[in-house]
């Protein structure tokens, strides 16, 4: 009997826990599901639930899908201010983002274009799809030398942390990097000196372009066409696939072509636009400088990633390789400043971390051609890049030592007559350096954060620490004031410390010849800057956010170009520091507004005062200016934008925004250049056709402003485009 | 000329982007499940005995029939075994007891309103209108729905009180 009566309580204990596994009984209260516990709920489960249940887990899963739709316009998380991961609220640095989403929807067609949507970028358009990018200012300084010395070289632009920057003479080749719009997961630009964290270059800040894992792409294929006027082609194709949930592979391929706004160019001697024509008759080598005249760009690239990871471990392998020509102002020497540049590289880099351990090592390497047409300015060009870190906690301190080593080689005697090389051969520059982060937190309100960099270079033979100090105070969940400084150096490159040269010039208008040389400097100090940055962070609500930053920089030590001897028949010249030093006063307000899910307001805008201290037209260059005035001008006092996503109704989305600078003055060796104020309106309407393919019409400077944005550069042009975009 | 072309262009597209869709099709789906329990069917508003609980959608290719099929599979309704079907056809409609109609489809359905004689079933819309029973309200932060209680009982038909506390009762109903 009691035998029998354990084999009765046994079934029945096993028929309750198989009816308990088999049955959807919700046992939990429906207020206590989170969304994605929603999300999964099946289908008998669901059919289970009165309706009012099934109201309110609609209500909760709309507002969870909105909160989280607004924290991702208002409060995204950011890694490059940092190296971890955080919310932008409590970034020690200034940081703004373009997600991959707003990139597709804003119908960018290049990586520099789309920086105009996002805060503290000064962006101009050179020639179609050319631009010139600064952070916060700090160019053409010293006023009045070429237009090549106006090159931003004070920030570091990455992929996925792999340094892009170009060593020729600083700055970066936009049109040679690799990757397309498509190909990104989003950019993160920091709006503050960070050398101590991304080493040499990084004066201004950094524009961090963070490329799409595979992984999260999964089995897909993507294609998308776009055509306009000015022969403006672009397309991109890419698949992924994932083997498993730890490994996945994918390549894309994306090309680019578009012709110039205008058929005339600039020409010095005659002070004016000149057509073809006319050049082509008065200019030597004309159709070896200008094989195609209407060209502004054609780029191509294919590039190959494969990502694994796991709980501990993280490995990605990417590589590629690009091939680009553009026609840009560039390198204004002798008659023209629009000048061709072609560049076709290639490139691995292999990153990853175990534990707490990260490194990445990349080689890129190939062939440029920085002024096509010329002797001298092609070469044979390698960098090497790679670091290693370790990340580790120890009480309330977080510290995070590493090294890192870059070189980079340059040779122009394949590729050059002996009489016309710049280098003289093969030439290179290392950079050997030891840095350390270290971040202490005393209470949950409190952030200290002090990094260090020791920096060793080839040339100059001297040793550099370059340093930030930041600290946080969190007022409550949703205010933040951060207060930051920092002391920062731009790193050697070739040009400055390389150049050796003895060139032969013929005016071509006076007959006469004038032997030319150029001497490195080894003993060029470089540039440094210091800064101190206030900035105070609010949530509003869950969809407003507003971010004002008061900053101010005092950077000295900008390379210029002595006389060491000049005759009729011999210039002989170097470089030296200039006396002439920079300070900016400015303040930026940025908004981000997200009134629902429908609708997403971002507007933002800086106000800056540039003044030069050291500065005679004397000491700026051989040619002396007419004017001069103390407070610097090529740096626009108000720079800004307001961009709106709106999306109607499910399937179509519209997306419009403006771009403005106000007046600036150029100085350049041919005198002082008024270039007007610009406001740029760009939209895109897309249509999903069918699930996420769609069809699109994209309008580039809809207010038909016609005038330039740079100087000797093509009058702008509105452009229309008609797109499609596959996705499978 | 150029700015011209781009304004009506522009003008044009906007106009276009009229039609909405809803991105919570499977709930409408579930909604509409749920509206067929809340309702009493008196036994001769059923077309015919021992015939199938037919719910159409008017249109073709609808995202919410799929939800609907599974969401009925083998369910019932007064001991009816639960049909969907998308449609187009008048004929159809006659046998059907709830018939949903998308917001797109709305226009369409108005033309085939005079067709209906005697009975009208219970008609279900993504938007409201004077053929609609039940309408959904979809907001940015809840779905909710319309209900007009009169006119439904001029169709013969009972909605439960239970119902008409969740529903949103049209104040020209009241």
């Amino acid at each position: 009997m009691m035998k029998n009566k354990y084999i009765i309580l046994f079934i029945y204990f096993f028929i309750s826990v198989v009816i308990a596994h088999s049955q959807p009984i919700i046992n939990k209260d429906i207020k206590d599901y989170s969304r994605e516990e929603i999300l999964k709920m099946s289908k008998e489960m669901l059919l289970e639930l009165p309706l009012e249940d099934v109201m309110y887990l609609v209500r909760k899963l709309k507002l969870t899908s909105i909160e989280e739709f607004y924290a991702l316009y208002v409060n995204p998380k950011v890694k490059s201010a940092s190296k971890k991961e955080e919310k932008l609220l409590n970034a020690p640095l200034t940081i703004n983002i373009i997600t991959h989403e707003e990139l597709m929807d804003s119908g960018a067609l290049n990586i520099p274009e789309a920086l105009r949507l996002i805060p503290n970028v000064i962006v101009r358009e050179k020639t179609n799809g050319n631009y010139d990018v600064h952070i916060r200012g700090n160019d053409n300084i010293p006023p009045g030398k070429l237009l090549f010395d106006s090159e931003n070289t004070l920030t570091l632009v990455m992929i996925d942390n792999r340094p892009v920057y170009n060593n020729f003479q600083g700055g970066t080749f936009w049109e040679s990097l690799p990757v397309a719009l498509e190909d990104i997961e989003k950019i993160e630009v920091v709006s503050s000196t960070c050398t101590s964290m991304y080493g040499p270059n990084a004066v201004t800040g950094v524009i961090h372009i963070i490329t799409r894992k595979t992984y999260q792409q999964k089995n897909r294929v993507q294609a998308t066409v776009q055509a306009g006027n000015y022969k403006t082609y672009k397309a991109y194709v890419s698949a992924n696939k994932a083997f498993s949930k730890k490994f996945s592979v994918g390549a894309s391929l994306n090309y680019q072509h578009r012709n110039r706004f205008q058929e005339k160019l600039y020409n010095f001697y005659a002070s004016r636009y000149l057509s073809i024509e006319k050049l082509r008759q008065i200019t030597s080598d004309f159709d070896r400088r200008y094989p195609n005249p209407n060209l502004a760009l054609k780029n191509m690239a294919v590039n190959l990633f494969a990502d694994y990871h796991d709980k501990e471990t993280a490995i990605s392998l990417s590589a590629g390789s690009q091939y680009s020509h553009i026609q840009t102002v560039y390198l204004d020497i002798e008659d023209l400043p629009i000048t061709g540049r072609k560049s076709n590289m290639s490139y691995i880099d292999v990153k990853g971390h175990w534990h707490n351990l990260e490194g990445q090592f990349s080689i890129n390497k190939g062939i440029q051609d920085n002024n096509l047409g010329f002797n001298g300015y092609k070469f044979d060009v390698t960098d090497i890049f790679s670091k290693i870190e370790y990340n580790f906690k120890y009480r309330s301190f977080l510290f995070s030592p590493g090294v890192s080593f870059t070189s980079s080689t340059f040779n122009d005697m394949p590729h050059n007559p002996a009489s016309d090389l710049l280098f003289g051969g093969k030439v290179y520059l290392n950079n050997l350096a030891a840095y350390l982060r270290s971040e202490y937190r005393p209470t949950d309100y409190l952030r200290f954060i002090a990094s260090f960099r020791l920096d060793k270079y080839t040339l100059p033979k001297k040793n550099y620490m370059s340093m930030q100090l930041s600290a946080e105070y969190a007022i409550d969940n949703n205010s933040a004031i951060h207060l930051n400084y920092g002391r920062a150096y731009r790193g050697p490159f070739m040009y400055y410390y390389r150049l050796n040269t003895q060139e032969e010039y013929l005016f071509t208008q006076t007959g006469q010849s004038i032997l030319y040389f150029t001497k490195s400097n080894p003993n060029l100090n470089l540039i440094n800057m210091d800064m101190l940055e206030f900035s105070f962070r609010h949530l509003f609500n869950k969809n407003l956010s507003a971010d004002f930053t008061v900053y101010y920089y005092h950077t000295k030590d900008y390379p210029t170009k002595k006389i060491d001897k000049i005759s009729d028949f011999i210039f002989e010249e170097s470089y030296v520091n200039s006396n002439v030093t920079s300070s900016i006063t400015g303040a930026s307000l940025i908004f981000n507004y997200t009134i629902n899910h429908k609708l997403m307001v971002k507007l933002f805008g800086n106000i800056q005062s540039t003044i030069l201290e050291g500065f005679t037209p004397t000491n700026s260059s051989v040619f002396t200016l007419s004017e001069i005035d103390l407070v610097h001008k090529t740096t626009p006092s108000s720079y800004g934008g307001v961009s709106i996503n709106y999306i109607p109704i499910k399937k179509w989305n519209i997306y419009s925004n403006l771009y403005a600078m106000d007046n600036q003055q150029f100085y350049s060796i041919d005198g002082i250049l008024p270039l007007n104020r610009s406001w740029i309106w760009n939209m895109k309407l897309s249509y999903a056709f069918y699930k996420d393919c769609k069809v699109f019409l994209n309008g580039r400077n809809l207010l038909m402003n016609n005038h330039i944005e740079f100087p000797f550069a093509d009058k702008k042009a509105t452009m229309i485009l008609l797109g499609l975009n596959l996705k499978y | 000329m150029k700015r011209k072309i781009i304004y009506i262009l522009i003008f044009i597209l906007l106009f276009w982007s009229k039609v909405a869709l809803s991105q919570y099709n499977m709930y409408k789906a579930l909604y509409i499940y749920n509206f067929t329990k809340k309702i009493d069917w008196p036994n001769d508003t059923i077309n015919i005995e021992k015939q199938p609980f037919i719910i159409s959608v008017w249109g073709k290719n609808c995202e919410i029939t799929d939800y609907l099929k599974e969401f009925t599979q083998s369910k019932k309704v007064i001991d009816r075994q639960i049909i969907i079907q998308e449609t187009e056809k008048l004929r159809d409609l006659l046998r059907a007891e709830v018939i949903y109609i998308p917001q797109k489809s709305y226009h369409s359905f108005r033309k085939v309103k005079k067709q209906f004689k005697d009975k009208i079933p219970l008609i279900i819309c993504d938007k409201n209108g004077d053929l609609v029973d039940i309408s959904f309200v979809e907001t940015d932060e809840a779905l909710l729905f319309e209900i007009k209680p009169r006119q439904i009982k001029n169709k013969r038909l009972k909605v439960s009180n239970a119902l008409l506390k969740l529903g949103i009762i049209r104040d020209d109903e009241k």
